[in-house]
């Protein structure tokens, strides 16, 4: 019964990260590809020990492992290109309060 | 003029600017000390970043208000006093006679004073990087003298808030069409000019930067 609400998590997962592509196209690729193969995981375990045999990886549950690490940087990198993301309005917020609050120099007339 | 913190050296630098450049803009990068202040009594234009956001961001911001202002040439300088303000005028004459857009100061065409041996080696490997990303053949990368033509200033957009600036603007520059000259410069290293500047670790933090901002939008 684990399986229904762990699908519906990672369908969740996916769906946020194909919505990312804006910001980054390269998350909004992975993750929704990432979560792809764990919902296959969580639907047929046994998949996960062949996979991991082929991949050479030991233990099927070794590769659940790795793929919850991948989907784990994944969604950090997309916090993090989201307050890059910030950080880019702030400047452009910066930038104009300054020439909005510019000193010019005495006897130069300011032309806006 | 970006400025952080350069209360000890602006005052010295813009005295020795004034007689070259008719129109002076320096942006205070959220400084706790009084850069500001003594840029104003020395007759700059005044800006102040309310947050220290880094170097690229207050040329974007001394930029755009130049722009605004009716600018025709913009010449970009490092506030620590390590130009020479006569390389202005050199920068000013390669323009003219190149019929360039853009004219990059290189230090290793002019020449440069106590130069660490690193730094040395780290910018001529920051050309070479350039050379193969950009495919511009420049001999010094990273060189805060600069001049744009309005029409040059008018296209470019400045991304990268800290010190990769300086590749991102080639990188840029590389793919606009632009002429692009160099001009002979010459760099004075000072105790001063090397507590301020970056260390060898910065490079990957440029590194970094230049290549996560590939990565989103």
């Amino acid at each position: 019964m684990i399986k229904l609400p762990l699908i519906a998590l990672l369908l969740f997962c996916a769906l946020y990260g194909w919505r990312q592509r804006p910001l980054s196209p390269i998350v909004g690729f992975l993750t929704p590809l990432t979560c792809g193969v764990g919902i296959a995981l969580v639907i047929r375990p046994d998949w996960s020990s062949e996979a991991a045999r082929l991949l050479g990886v030991g233990r099927g549950a070794d590769l659940v492992l790795y793929v919850w690490t991948a989907i784990s940087i994944l969604v950090l990198a997309n916090i993090h290109f989201r307050l890059r993301a910030y950080h880019s309005m702030i400047t452009l917020l910066t930038r104009e309060l300054a020439i909005l609050n510019a000193k010019p120099a005495e006897g130069a007339p300011l032309e806006r | 003029m970006p400025g952080f913190n350069e209360g000890p050296m602006i005052g010295k630098t813009l005295a020795s600017v004034t007689p070259w450049l008719p129109n002076i803009v320096v942006v205070d990068d959220g400084s706790s000390d009084d850069t500001a202040e003594i840029a104003a009594r020395a007759g700059a234009h005044v800006l102040r970043h309310a947050i220290n956001l880094g170097q690229g961001a207050a040329l974007g911001t001394g930029i755009r208000y130049a722009l605004l202002q009716g600018a025709e040439l913009i010449v970009t300088y490092d506030a620590d006093g390590q130009h020479r303000p006569e390389d202005i005028e050199v920068l000013l004459r390669t323009q003219r006679e190149a019929g360039a857009d853009v004219v990059l100061g290189s230090r290793f065409l002019g020449g440069a004073e106590n130069m660490p041996v690193s730094r040395r080696w780290l910018l001529k490997l920051a050309a070479t990087y350039t050379r193969m990303t950009t495919g511009l053949h420049l001999t010094d990368a990273h060189n805060g003298l600069r001049l744009f033509t309005r029409a040059a200033a008018e296209r470019m957009r400045i991304r990268q808030n800290r010190m990769a600036h300086a590749s991102e603007m080639l990188e840029w520059l590389g793919s606009s069409g632009l002429r692009i000259a160099e001009s002979p410069v010459r760099i004075v290293y000072t105790d001063y000019s090397l507590a301020k500047g970056q260390s060898f670790f910065s490079s990957f933090n440029i590194l970094w930067d230049l290549w996560s901002s590939r990565l989103y939008q």
